[in-house]
């Protein structure tokens, strides 16, 4: 308490500035001319005021979500389907690798989904989306999170399919042979769309692009590649460094996010700057 | 008129409470801006930004009485935008003192109150930018702790714990670095 009161004394002693009259005075008639708004904007920021937040709590993370469902077109669904029904009799009429197919073909069609699941920030949609009450960056994380859940749905039935007819195959080396690849590039198309201004199709692009690479690396025999199938003997140490590696993303997209989607930040200020 | 009076009449449209309510709290919205950044042009901007954005939205404000509250942390979001926007890492505070504000009975008083103002700007330089904000908002903007904790959005405990340590480090900095002659005088007790 006596501390207390010697500081309150002390503080006192600082003093600073206050603006003149005269800046008060233009600040008054600056506001004053402020346009007053309509009746319908002062309803909808009382709404919004009293909307309870989703942020955080688990039901509305997943209401968030399943509302972001809406938002892709039905030949989305279909051709991500048809693509990995396509893959599937692929290798069952031909024989090839299960592990090889899936694992080039899942993570290129979550890296393509990806860049049409984020396409709203580069498109006219953006300015609907900066009107929301959620944040875009929660909305595109929401839309993420449906393309990755779809398409391991998707590649989790077809290696089903794949297991069920050749049992010897460890059916947890197949999905993680996809699984880690599909995290990977998953986590780098957002991070890139976080750090990055890029286009959502440019990211999607060079995420997809990354992952093409590792299976050329792989196939020309021109280094390490994460690319690797069960039989290889270090397959378990690159699931490992994979998934450390996704998990990195995530966490420095997540990390990044607060301060909003990087072309939507580029958006804002091309705006502003008009 | 009284404060949430006035409030609640900007809020249906009089242009007169408006500047009142501006009147009464441009100055200590912009010696909170300058003490947090120490800047003055960019307080009187960041100032006059809050006072823009909180008047277009006042007609939804639903409880008056948390007028100020907002109006500060309406402020403060501003100041951590701007901060973020210039990658301003380090705080400087620079001197503010202007010679204006009660200067004191004489010359002698008010050269010694300069020198008392200098080292209290600078012993509120070294704290970290997060106690430097609830010293400023207690000591100098005089809110309760659940006012600070609403400003900051910060938990209860968490603004009461900062404060504490945020006291402490104030105090012995004080203690260190300022001279005897000041602190047997009108500081004792720190």
């Amino acid at each position: 308490m006596r501390r207390d009161r010697a500081l309150t004394r002390a503080l006192q002693a600082w003093r600073v500035a206050a603006p003149t009259p005269g800046q008060t005075e233009e600040l008054v008639a600056l506001v004053r001319n402020l346009p007053r708004p309509g009746p319908f904007r002062v309803q909808m920021e009382r709404e919004r005021g009293a909307r309870p937040s989703t942020g955080g709590s688990p039901l509305g993370i997943l209401q968030l979500t399943l509302a972001q469902v809406g938002f892709f077109r039905p030949w989305f669904w279909l051709a991500s389907l048809v693509t990995v029904a396509g893959g599937l009799a692929f290798i069952v009429l031909t024989g090839s690798s299960a592990t090889t197919l899936l694992a080039t073909l899942v993570p290129v069609l979550t890296a393509l989904g990806v860049a049409h699941a984020f396409r709203a920030a580069g498109s006219g949609a953006w300015e609907v989306e900066m009107a929301c009450p959620i944040s875009p960056v929660h909305l595109t994380l929401g839309r993420l999170v449906v393309v990755v859940a779809y398409d391991i749905l998707l590649g989790a039935t077809a290696s089903l399919v794949v297991w069920w007819g050749s049992p010897p195959l460890l059916l947890s080396a197949l999905v993680l042979s996809w699984l880690t690849p599909l995290l990977l590039t998953a986590s780098f198309a957002l991070y890139l769309c976080v750090v990055l201004p890029l286009s959502a199709g440019a990211a999607g692009a060079l995420a997809a692009g990354f992952w093409v690479a590792q299976v050329l690396v792989r196939r020309l025999g021109l280094g390490v590649s994460l690319f690797a199938g069960p039989g290889d003997p270090a397959w378990p140490l690159l699931q490992v460094v994979g998934l450390a590696v996704a998990g990195f993303f995530t966490l420095m997209s997540l990390r990044q996010a607060g301060a909003g989607l990087a072309i939507t930040r580029a958006r804002v200020g091309e705006v502003e700057g008009r | 008129m009284e404060q949430e009076a006035l409030v609640r009449a900007a809020r249906d449209g009089d242009g007169e409470a408006l500047g009142e309510l501006v009147r009464c709290f441009h100055g200590p919205l912009t010696a909170y801006l300058i003490r947090l950044g120490g800047d003055r042009e960019l307080a009187l901007d960041l100032a006059q930004e809050t006072f823009c954005r909180v008047c277009l939205h006042l007609a939804s404000l639903e409880e008056p009485e948390a007028f100020r509250v907002w109006l500060y942390r309406t402020a403060r979001n501003l100041f951590l935008d701007h901060r973020r926007s210039w990658y301003w890492r380090r705080v400087s505070i620079r001197p503010e003192s202007d010679g204006r504000e009660q200067p004191g009975p004489g010359p002698e008083e008010a050269a010694i109150r300069r020198d008392e103002g200098e080292w209290v700007r600078r012993a509120l330089e070294t704290l970290s930018p997060a106690h430097r904000e609830v010293i400023i908002l207690r000591y100098y903007e005089d809110m309760t702790l659940g006012a600070i904790a609403k400003v900051t959005g910060l938990p209860l405990g968490t603004v009461k714990s900062r404060l504490h340590h945020a006291q402490r480090a104030l105090a012995g900095r004080l203690r260190r670095e300022t001279p005897a002659v000041v602190l047997k005088g009108r500081w004792q007790g720190l």
